[in-house]
């Protein structure tokens, strides 16, 4: 019983952790997005579609690893 | 909101840059050299070699404190922050940019989030235009740093690491020459 409670504990923490990292990589990818963004404001370029579409799927892929991270 | 005016061309007067006037044309657009970026470049790119190509040095460290699932959060975890470091630098290198119009020459400087500095000036006012050129990277490469000294108060501005040097000096110098003739005559 007592074996058992401790897996459950480490494994809630696994869970807990891998959360908090997938939450951080998240905001911090909406973050640079979101300066990229305003970089293109400053100077437009036929480029800006390529960047924005870099970071749209850095966002994405981000957030599966955010959902997958409770699995 | 006419929803035809989301698919319809540009106006007649598209900005490249914020704060263009509607009679101000771009002459030059230069940036940092791009052999300057290995800087950071080269440890991206040795990161993204041992997280890609050659993961048994990773997966053996962490094997001791990690099962297989946790090996496998944690390596694309750090593929995702790699992949946002190499993401905001490229995209700072190149925003970072030098314009030169017929009225001013302006400078972009992003570096790291959140951080801008934006330099312009009159080509009026520009007092003379130097090329310095120090160190080694400069001296295999070809680049220079362009310092344009201003008159008065206004901001003197460096265009740093330029390929093309003499041949910017040569346009600033031209420029303001013949916009300082022009405010002579009239």
């Amino acid at each position: 019983m007592n074996e058992l409670n401790n897996y459950l504990t480490i494994d809630f923490l696994g869970k807990v952790l891998k959360g908090i990292t997938s939450l951080f990589t998240l905001i911090y990818s909406i973050l640079i997005l979101k300066d990229v963004l305003d970089l293109q404001t400053f100077y437009d370029s036929a480029f800006n579609i390529v960047f924005k579409l870099m970071g749209i799927l850095i966002v994405i892929a981000s957030l599966f690893l955010l959902l997958t991270s409770f699995n | 909101m006419n929803l035809s005016n989301l698919f319809s061309k540009k106006s007649e007067f598209s900005p490249k840059f914020l704060g263009q006037n509607p009679d101000e044309q771009l002459i030059a657009v230069t940036r940092r050299g791009f052999i300057i970026e290995l800087r950071w470049l080269l440890p991206l790119v040795i990161g993204f070699y041992f997280l890609i190509l050659n993961s048994y040095f990773l997966d053996s460290s962490l094997s001791l404190l990690f099962n297989s699932s946790a090996i496998s959060f944690i390596r694309v975890v750090a593929f995702i922050i790699l992949s946002l470091i190499f993401y905001n630098r490229i995209t700072d290198w190149f925003y970072s940019v030098n314009l030169i119009t017929n009225q001013r020459v302006i400078d972009f400087e992003f570096s790291g989030l959140g951080i801008k500095k934006v330099v312009e000036t009159d080509l009026r006012n520009i007092q003379s235009v130097t090329i310095e050129s120090a160190g080694l990277l400069s001296f295999l490469f070809g680049l220079s740093t362009i310092h344009i000294l201003t008159s008065g108060d206004n901001p003197n501005i460096d265009l740093e690491f330029i390929s093309d040097a003499n041949r910017i000096q040569d346009l600033i110098s031209d420029l303001g020459r013949s916009v300082n003739k022009n405010e002579r005559i009239k």
